[in-house]
């Protein structure tokens, strides 16, 4: 029992981070980025090659790669995103084109096979309440917490997170007051990728890199998202504490093979319940027509 | 405007028809190569086929009715092990190697059961010997079986479900004979072949008075085992059956030694099969059991099974890798050869007769073909196929456990398991 | 309407490119008015040539080439029924699920009651498009993006489903169904297909029926105000349009012989989309005439591998991006005008 609300809670964090980026450009920009999963594999595949191919120290590595990572979803704004902004179609046809270009992408520079592996940041294990759970996760949990608080207080104290919050409120409003759309939202792509990549060093020592995570986590942050509500933090967390417990206890009484099945019956409920997500409030009117 | 569509797709249509056609003096013998081409598996495959034509082509090629022909291998990724990609793409790739190469005959093909399955009727329909060495359900066997004259040009040469549970089955003999361990816990993925494993697996148990505490599928992208390794640890598990092809492999793996389950991790984990595992995973990987085919490892005292190993390890820098695939795929060219050379000829016709009169030795053991053209595995070297049993023990090293004829060592408990 | 658009310069002086739209257009890109056989012929041969070619094709294309075209046509209807449904202001990115639908009605049909494939088309049309309309009737009150992620997920939900519980055929799928007559008859069937889609829609949308749908896309609220229920015009698109994909799911299942759960794989929801987005959306001709690109070009370089899926994803976003009309539009929009120099001093 002890072993299954830790597990379940450790999942429901790696549900939240693998959301948190994607929820988090949605809810400034407006643009689902579809190419989440492709940052994802990016984060991990650029970190793998910075250790294994140019030798750089892990810390060094993790750092550069998250930052090219974000800076690949700031260019994916500037030279393709702004130029098709606010034609739904064109959003999600040019970033899901990307995602799946780059993953294959990688698949044909050589990301196949069994040899592709992060090292975890510290390995070894530990006993709590009698079930052993491995360091890695335990950082997976304090780094979620602290990825959480950092947003709060980066949207609530600082310049640019009032700015990015302004924007996601009233766009023309903001835009009266000096806030920089397009600037804006530039950040919160390269904001989005920085953060798909964290999430995927963090959780990618636990596996292998392959191209096919790109397209699951993907799935798995739709997902949540659509549960939880598109632009909301709150809502991310409550929607993964949902799928991370309810897939554990799922998989504990029944087989792991529903657990996918639960998922997806979580979104059909809450489309008919509420289409726009637990916590999806300001949308609601817009979508629901 | 729709003109120019029409002399766009013409022009285009053109060069499909004028592919460039070898120039060679003599016509080679055309060797199509359909496979997942991103896969551990068959990227071996494919060096070990070319290795086997490169070496029939240094001696002149093959002796058809007198006349010596090269082989030649043509390729075409079926993609079949990516997931959401249909099965009629794997046929469009497969029908157009038929129909652009026009080969005689087919070597290692498809990766998911699935696609071998549906593709089993345009082989027939083309006449195409067909050597599969990687998908391995059961049902092909038995459809061979069923309808012997349409299905009559295909064999498989790697082992299929029942003759690796077979083999398994002897290690987990071998276990409870050694430690007397009971409580077997069977997870696998949701594969055709994983299920067909699994569920003979489980049947097998049963009949030998073995006490099945669980049997349970995951989906693919399942990132946690800690509701089943929790079950399995209350339960004092003290075997599990692991059957899976997919990277999730390594995070079982991992959880397990994490989480210190006190049971012994066995079963089929390609990802933690080849000589560079260790490597990769920094030694993290220390007792788990895992089956094989012989190639990927060198069968001890079989010259023809070490030659391949070292060639191998030799041309392509690195050894073969995967759970099987490579050896097979190496000793079907050299089944196409002979028989050809005996048939004389490369009409199919004469040419099945003679493939289901091989016995050679090769890199998988001796290799010969029995019901539902499917190569018989065994536990002798000199008198069937064969696939192995290891451990990863210390210091990095595979340890063949089982069959006796090759063992070189004994099974080993994980450190965190009680001694008996 | 007369557009400066280049200018060059040469010893006599300067000159500037003209660009006039041809006489016969009266008023708008869709009326012409006709003053000769000769105007009549400019219109009727690019039509012409498409039926006729279509029809000549099997006939001179050797078997591979027939099988590609066949090909292309099963994803010419999937991306004319995208278009269809776009046209209604719905974007959807789960045309697989009518095709599976489709698909698998036909297959169990035909596996456990052995009906031939004479009934099963027609049924699995008409059962399909039913129970994709209800299955997305909930979704219908949604907009935009959120229908989209809706209609992504809901295929992959099915294939979960039948994997998990392993009905019809499991993961396995069911093989061995009866087969079509012949190449010829295949052929032929999905040709007449595309074009009961292509002139179907065409003509469904220069009609009042039509004039609602894009008043929909354009804003559903006026429409609403007029007094006229969207939700059951959307409804009605919706089976339309998935109608045309479970036709061609069940055309499918006979023709490969075969239905699994790759029925439902992603291939089918991206590349109808892809093809229009080539094509150019919004008036069908250029979705069937992405289809007739995409697919081939996919076929012809089937030899670079895993690159080619690189390429054509990489096309699908320059395309959306650099020329967001597609090539048809453009190449229609050339075709109604001409150009020359005029000299400016």
């Amino acid at each position: 029992m002890a072993g299954m609300l830790i597990y379940g809670l450790i999942n429901s964090i790696i549900f939240a981070l693998i959301t948190i980026g994607f929820t988090l450009t949605f809810g400034i920009s407006g643009i689902a980025n579809f190419a989440h999963g492709a940052f994802y594999v990016a984060g991990a595949y650029i970190s793998w090659h910075l250790l294994n191919s140019l030798g750089f120290p892990y810390p060094l590595a993790i750092a550069i790669s998250v930052l090219v990572t974000g800076f690949f979803g700031a260019i994916l704004y500037r030279f393709v995103l702004f130029r098709v902004r606010g034609v739904i179609l064109s959003e999600v046809i040019a970033t899901f084109g990307l995602g799946i270009g780059f993953l294959e992408l990688f698949r044909c520079l050589g990301l196949t096979g069994y040899d592709y592996k992060l090292p975890k940041f510290v390995d070894g294990s530990l006993e709590l309440l009698g079930v052993y759970v491995d360091y890695q996760r335990l950082i997976i949990i304090v780094l979620g917490a602290v990825l959480l608080l950092f947003l709060w207080f980066f949207t609530h104290h600082t310049k640019t997170g009032l700015a990015f919050r302004a924007i996601a409120q009233d766009e023309h409003t903001a835009l009266n007051f000096g806030v920089e759309s397009d600037r804006t939202a530039m950040l919160s792509l390269g904001m989005g990728g920085a953060l798909a990549a964290i999430a995927a060093i963090a959780i990618m020592p636990l596996s292998l890199i392959a191209v096919e995570e790109g397209h699951h986590i993907l799935i798995l942050a739709l997902a949540v998202g659509i549960v939880g509500g598109m632009e909301s933090t709150m809502g991310v967390i409550v929607a993964s504490l949902i799928f991370g417990l309810s897939q554990i206890i799922v998989a504990t009484y029944l087989s792991p093979n529903y657990t996918m099945i639960v998922m997806l019956a979580a979104i059909i409920l809450i489309l008919l319940i509420r289409p726009s997500g637990l916590f999806g409030k300001f949308k609601e009117l817009e979508e629901r027509i | 405007m729709r003109k120019r569509l029409m002399v766009f797709i013409g022009i285009l249509m053109l060069f499909g028809f004028y592919l460039p056609s070898s120039g060679m003096a003599v016509e080679p013998i055309i060797l199509g190569f359909p496979t997942a081409l991103d896969i551990v598996d068959c990227i071996h495959s494919k060096h070990a086929a070319e290795m086997a034509v490169a070496e029939i082509n240094a001696k002149g090629g093959v002796n058809v009715g007198g006349k010596m022909r090269p082989f030649k291998l043509v390729y075409a990724d079926t993609r079949d092990a990516q997931p959401g990609i249909p099965v009629r793409e794997a046929l469009m790739a497969y029908e157009k190697l038929i129909l652009q190469h026009k080969p005689h005959a087919i070597i290692t093909g498809f990766y998911a059961s699935e696609a071998l399955l549906a593709s089993m009727d345009i082989t027939s329909e083309h006449k195409l010997p067909y050597f599969g060495t990687i998908a391995m359900s059961p049902k092909f066997q038995q459809k061979i079986v069923e309808n012997y004259n349409a299905y009559k040009y295909l064999f498989r040469v790697c082992y299929d479900a029942r003759f690796f549970v077979k083999s398994y089955l002897g290690v987990l003999k071998m276990v409870n004979d050694n430690f007397g361990f009971t409580k077997a816990f069977i997870l696998h993925e949701e594969a055709l072949w994983a299920r067909a494993i699994g569920g003979m697996t489980a049947k097998w148990f049963k009949g030998q008075g073995w006490e099945v505490i669980g049997k349970q599928s995951f989906p693919k992208g399942t990132s946690d085992f800690s509701a089943s390794l929790l079950k399995i640890k209350s339960t004092n598990t003290q075997v599990i059956v692991f059957i899976c092809s997919r990277p999730e492999a390594v995070i079982f793996a991992d959880q397990w030694r994490t989480m210190k389950i006190p049971a012994l991790l066995t079963g089929i984990l390609p990802a933690l099969c080849g000589e560079t595992a260790w490597k990769v995973h920094k030694g993290k990987i220390k007792g788990i059991i895992n089956v094989v085919e012989a190639g990927i490892f060198p069968l001890k005292g079989i010259p023809e099974s070490e030659q391949f190993y070292e060639a191998y390890k030799k041309r392509v820098e690195e050894p073969p890798g995967g759970s099987h695939g490579p050896g097979a795929a190496y000793d079907s060219v050299y089944i196409l050869k002979e028989a050809i050379e005996r048939a004389g000829s490369l009409d199919p016709d004469k040419l099945v007769p003679e493939i289901e009169k091989t016995d050679r030795m090769g890199a998988i053991g001796r290799v010969r073909f029995g019901k539902g053209h499917q190569v018989i595995f065994g536990e002798n070297p000199r008198e069937a196929a064969l696939a192995i049993c290891f451990q990863w023990q210390e210091p990095g090293k595979r340890v063949a456990v089982y069959p006796k004829s090759v063992a070189t060592g004994k099974i080993e408990l994980p450190d965190w398991m009680p001694k008996k | 309407m007369a557009k400066i658009r280049r200018e060059k310069k040469d010893s006599n002086g300067k000159y500037r490119k003209e660009r006039l739209d041809r006489g016969i257009k009266a008023r708008s890109d869709t009326i012409f008015a006709l003053t000769s056989y000769r105007e009549a012929l400019y219109l009727v041969v690019p039509r012409a040539v498409t039926i006729i070619g279509l029809l000549i094709l099997p006939l001179v294309l050797d078997i591979w080439w027939t099988k590609v075209m066949i090909m292309a046509c099963v994803i010419a209807i999937l991306a004319l029924s995208w278009d269809f449904i776009a046209s209604a202001g719905m974007l959807s990115l789960g045309q697989a699920l009518f095709f599976g639908a489709g698909g698998y009605l036909a297959g169990v049909l035909n596996y456990y009651w052995g009906l031939s494939p004479l009934y099963t088309i027609p049924i699995a049309t008409i059962a399909g498009a039913t129970v994709c309309t209800l299955l997305f009737l909930p979704v219908l009150r949604l907009r935009g993006i959120y229908f989209a992620m809706v209609t992504f997920a809901m295929p992959l939900i099915l294939v979960r489903i039948i994997e998990a519980t392993r009905i019809w055929g499991g993961i396995e799928g069911l093989s061995a169904l009866t087969p079509l007559p012949n190449l010829w008859v295949s052929a032929y069937l999905v040709i007449a297909a595309v074009f009961a889609c292509l002139f179907g829609f065409r003509r469904l949308m220069d009609s009042d029926y039509g004039l609602v749908l894009r008043g929909m896309m354009d804003n559903d609220q006026a429409v609403m105000a007029g007094g006229i229920n969207i939700y059951w015009y959307k409804a009605q698109t919706l089976f339309i349009g998935s109608a045309a994909g479970a036709f061609i799911g069940a055309f499918m299942t006979h023709y490969y012989r075969i239905v699994g759960t790759s029925a439902f794989s992603i291939d089918y929801s991206i590349l109808p989309v892809a093809c229009t987005v080539v094509g150019g959306p919004g008036n069908f001709a250029g979705a069937m005439f992405g289809a007739f690109i995409l697919v081939p070009l996919c076929e012809y370089l089937r030899a670079i591998g895993s690159w080619r899926i690189v390429l054509y994803s990489f096309l699908m976003v320059i395309f959306v991006v650099a020329v967001p009309e597609g090539i048809f539009n453009y190449l229609e929009r050339k075709y109604h005008q001409f150009e020359h120099w005029v000299k400016t001093g």
